[in-house]
């Protein structure tokens, strides 16, 4: 849900395209996924979940200082990756549930969907992003 | 989802090599800051350079922590970290965080790395607990800060990021087929909701 959000806001926002005549200083937005790490997020986790989690995470789990480095290569990669997600430092093709007809139907409804709620949230939001 | 090979790979024998782009005269905002990944970014980029660096934190006595021990083992100087408050459950919070932001003379890089993680069923923004801070919160902030991302980028003439910290799980996700008009609302209701799915 989260993707389908970040790719319709990037089509909205300095799009990659050939129009020249577009903005011609763009932004870049992206996401990653920075590995499996050791983090406090699963910190609210009780009882046996935690013992499995903790388990698997002492087996499994890189230092979040090495998930960082990728936070860090993604907040300073090229246009290329504007729209895109990227996984172990590279840019990722995303699952065909994303890319398929389907899949950008489903983009347009949970940006709908997402917009009606930030604008409840907080009344004219959503002219930070309509005023290309 | 990634194969268990390729999960072994990226967790075991892949060499994540340090980030070596520089930083430098650059302004970066990095929620979620006052631990864990966000801490560590952020200190990734005051060594690279940065010469304002905002950790944007929930419990401010948390991040200032943070922000002691990144400026003791990177023995920068002091004046580039600064901790700002911001709850991105509550709007005003967001709110105050934007316009705060707004202020300042310029921003290259916002980083949304605040999120949540759990396996109790709780609500926030009308919906399940995760999907509000993790979604609807993050957009919250985010979209906001959009003007002055261009701002900059118009200002200095140069590419400012927004980038999402997020999972590979996300093709886990079990996206409802009949939510309704209001998929928010499905997932307020926790008959609908199994916690384990909530990677979005």
């Amino acid at each position: 849900m989260l993707l389908d959000a970040i790719i319709k806001l990037a089509s909205i926002i300095d799009p990659i395209t050939n129009d020249k005549s577009r903005d011609s200083h763009p932004i870049v937005i992206n996401s990653l996924d920075p590995c499996f790490c050791k983090t406090g997020l699963a910190g609210a986790l009780t009882g046996g979940y935690k013992v499995v989690f903790k388990l698997f995470e002492f087996i499994f789990a890189r230092p979040a200082e090495e998930g960082s480095r990728l936070v860090v290569t993604a907040a300073s990669a090229g246009r290329q990756t504007h729209g895109g997600y990227m996984r172990a430092g590279a840019l990722q093709k995303y699952a065909p549930f994303i890319t398929s007809e389907d899949g950008v139907k489903q983009s347009d409804h949970v940006w709908e969907q997402l917009g009606r709620k930030l604008e409840q949230l907080q009344p004219g939001i959503l002219a930070n992003v309509n005023t290309v | 989802m990634p194969s268990f090979g390729n999960f072994i790979h990226t967790q075991f024998i892949l060499k994540i090599p340090q980030p070596t782009t520089s930083f430098a005269s650059k302004t970066v905002i990095i929620t979620g800051a006052s631990s864990g990944l966000g801490k560590e970014a952020a200190k990734h980029i005051v060594r690279l350079g940065a010469s304002k660096v905002i950790l944007g934190c929930r419990n401010t006595s948390k991040g200032n922590k943070a922000k002691l021990e990144i400026e003791s083992s990177l023995r920068c100087r002091p004046g580039i970290i600064e901790v700002w408050e911001v709850d991105i459950e509550s709007p005003p919070s967001v709110k105050e965080f934007v316009d705060q932001a707004n202020k300042l003379p310029r921003l290259d890089v916002l980083i949304n790395n605040a999120g949540i993680q759990t396996i109790k069923y709780q609500v926030a923004y009308g919906t399940e607990r995760t999907i509000a801070v993790n979604v609807i919160g993050t957009f919250l902030l985010a979209l906001q800060l959009i003007p002055k991302l261009q701002e900059t980028a118009k200002a200095y003439g140069v590419t400012p990021h927004m980038t999402f910290v997020g999972s590979a799980l996300y093709d886990m996700a079990k996206y409802p087929e009949k939510h309704g008009d209001d998929i928010f609302a499905w997932f307020g209701d926790k008959t609908h909701v199994n916690m384990m799915d909530q990677n979005q």
